[in-house]
């Protein structure tokens, strides 16, 4: 026989499903909005009330439409911000975890002088605000006359790196000892113990740092609109989005910007999907046991 | 295959702790020599040293004729085995083995003849295609043995390699790597904690204490002529008993009395006790638990006061044989190895008598053995 089950039992159980709902509505009914914007013409957006999907004005039949997709691909600023963010993101997360885990290498496993303040300082530094550093990292911008892209790259990384460094050197600490001498014993020469057993036993830990730092790279929207301001063939694509025009002047080309937003968000989500399993075990697994 | 030379061996670390003071020692090529002590004893620092994983402060050390002081692990041609296994967790078992030799170019075919041969010598040869994490830790020990096999190293070091398997997969293993040492012909230096394990496995035994080599010598010898009451005491389970008396004269005769009793010394031993540059009179004695013989004494006569009587405080019966503990003075408890036939009980009055031919004599200050 089941054992029955009490009515309170049922209750939590009850509860527990309501609250996960209003979690998973809170969470992903903006993106739900921004596809459903993302299908709807100028007029069917003009509607009021505004309708769950998009809608015939008339007849009230579904009537989704892929123009404001079409668009945003003929846009020529927002093609061109693909691509420089693609450059950006994938250039800031490669620096930061080659130089991050380099240092993490050593801030984990290495003996040496002034490691702890070093440590302190770097936790430090991923403290400050962006703005505070905006007006001085421009006027440096300036005076060495870098390439917008450049020097996104180069300001991204002075949050990115920080954060890759501390994340990356808790996972080198977790790693035995005995693992990097029994790899000195068999032969193996400093460069070769960190790539060849140090680097895979962190992948888990590199993907998720990684894939954070292309996040923060790929999103990033202040720094981007302030370094392009002078140079706009360098802007990202949350910059160029935002200086969507309408056909006409003052019009906010709403579905358009949904439609951008939702094009750069997926390749977000499918990095995400590809390294899930990674990424859990990156987030589960400090040490590893030898 | 090479045999080793320490010379005046040191390590200091930067916080100024010295962890080996002026290590001298001599291995020949084939020996299987243990390095044990209580830990802190400097044990692992001189295996770590003589695999190059420590720095040498001072002194020469030598594999085969060459200096190897500044030479890195990997130019040693030594393999280590780590305490805990140390296998490379995202390499398949063979892939571990193979590492080594695959760092050194070696062709694939001989790698592969290398590793398949070590995997047999084990009994590994259906475990090569899994990970360390599926293999219990007898079998991860011994992938972490086979790497060091396939190796062919001129030495084998060893880092307290049994101590994190149970009690019975120890003492099969125990076995396992001596029969090894016979069938593989290499040097072996071996560290552990266990003189058990350094009793049974070793064809020598350097006793450290504190960073200082107290006794290198074979097991036999540290058994029975150990040259200082460190030694006695370490080695043997259980322990020596060390009872503080005197030596004295009588009618020619040298006897060795405690609170409670004495007993002859033997000829031989007294002559040279007697021939000491500097003679001593307090003196303390040691004998084995399995060297003290117990006499009963008849329930009638239990209170009778003779000498040697000793009280039975505690008695523990491990089948094949029994230990009693005996309270000889009011502050002493001294344990003997007895047969498990004899009929006593506790608080029971026994008479104790150490055999004269297994007695050992020590400075009370010095604690250096006064026989040779």
């Amino acid at each position: 026989m089941k054992p029955h089950k009490t009515f309170r039992q049922r209750l939590l159980k009850l509860g527990f499903y309501f609250v996960l709902m209003i979690i998973f509505v809170y969470l992903l009914f903006p993106f739900y909005w921004a596809i459903n914007s993302s299908l709807k013409t100028e007029a069917q957006l003009q509607m009021t009330p505004a309708t769950m999907v998009p809608r015939n004005p008339a007849t009230g039949e579904l009537a989704p439409t892929l123009q404001n997709y079409r668009v945003v691909f003929d846009n020529q600023q927002f093609v061109r911000g693909v691509m420089n963010s693609t450059i950006i993101a994938f250039s800031t997360t490669a620096l930061a975890l080659v130089a991050g885990s380099f240092a993490a290498f050593a801030l984990g496993k290495l003996r040496f002088r002034g490691k702890k303040p070093t440590l302190y300082l770097i936790l430090a530094m991923t403290m400050f605000p962006q703005v505070t550093v905006l007006a001085g990292l421009y006027a440096v911008i300036r005076a060495l006359s870098l390439p917008a892209l450049i020097s996104l790259i180069l300001s991204y990384m002075i949050f990115t790196l920080p954060f890759t460094t501390w994340v990356l050197t808790s996972f080198f600490r977790g790693l035995p000892m005995a693992l990097l001498e029994s790899a000195q014993v068999d032969g193996a020469t400093p460069f070769q113990t960190f790539y060849k057993i140090m680097l895979p036993l962190t992948a888990p830990a590199m993907v998720t740092t990684g894939l954070l730092a292309f996040i923060a790279a790929w999103n990033e929207y202040l720094f981007a609109l302030t370094f392009t301001s002078i140079e706009p063939s360098a802007r990202t694509v949350p910059v160029a989005i935002a200086y969507f025009t309408g056909a006409v002047a003052r019009q906010e080309p709403f579905g358009e910007i949904m439609a951008a937003a939702v094009l750069v968000t997926v390749p977000i989500v499918l990095l995400v999907l590809f390294f899930q399993r990674r990424i859990v075990a990156g987030l589960t697994a400090g040490a590893v046991k030898g | 295959m090479a045999g080793l030379k320490l010379k005046n061996l040191n390590k200091i670390y930067p916080n100024g702790f010295h962890a080996v003071h002026d290590m001298n020692l001599d291995i020949e090529d084939n020996e299987f020599v243990v390095f044990v002590g209580p830990s802190g004893c400097g044990k692992s620092t001189a295996l770590r040293m003589i695999a190059g994983l420590e720095e040498i402060s001072s002194g020469e050390l030598y594999i085969g004729d060459r200096l190897v002081n500044d030479v890195s692990p990997k130019d040693r041609d030594i393999a280590m085995v780590f305490q805990n296994y140390a296998l490379y967790p995202h390499m398949t078992n063979y892939e571990n083995m193979a590492f080594g030799l695959k760092l050194r170019n070696v062709p694939k075919d001989e790698i592969d003849k290398s590793v398949k041969y070590a995997a047999e010598i084990l009994g590994l040869e259906n475990l090569l295609d899994r990970k360390p994490k599926e293999l219990s830790g007898g079998q991860r020990q011994r992938i972490a043995l086979g790497r060091a096999i396939v190796r062919d190293p001129r030495v084998f070091l060893m880092d307290e390699p049994l101590s994190n398997l149970d009690a019975k997969l120890r003492v099969q293993t125990r076995a396992e790597i001596s029969k090894l040492h016979h069938k593989l012909k290499t040097t072996f230096v071996y560290v552990t904690h266990d003189q058990t394990e350094a009793m049974t496995m070793g064809t020598r035994i350097v006793v450290l204490r504190d960073g200082y080599v107290m006794q290198v010598d074979t097991p036999t010898n540290l058994y029975e002529h150990p040259e200082n009451m460190f030694v006695a005491g370490f080695i043997g389970s259980p322990q020596m008993n060390f009872i503080e008396g005197e030596l004295n004269q009588e009618e020619g005769q040298l006897f060795f009395s405690f609170k409670g009793g004495k007993v002859a010394v033997q000829e031989e031993k007294a002559a040279q006790l007697k021939s000491l540059e500097e003679p001593v009179k307090k003196v303390v004695m040691g004998t084995r638990p399995e060297h003290l013989e117990v006499d009963t004494i008849p329930s009638e006569e239990q209170e009778t006061p003779v000498e040697n009587k000793a009280l039975v405080e505690v008695t523990e019966l491990l089948g094949s044989e029994t230990y009693l503990f005996l309270k000889i003075m009011e502050d002493q408890t001294i344990v003997a190895r007895v047969d498990p036939s004899i009929k006593v009980s506790v608080n029971d009055h026994v008479i104790i008598k150490p055999r004269q031919d297994k007695m050992h004599f020590f400075h009370p200050e010095t604690e250096q053995s006064l026989l040779t």
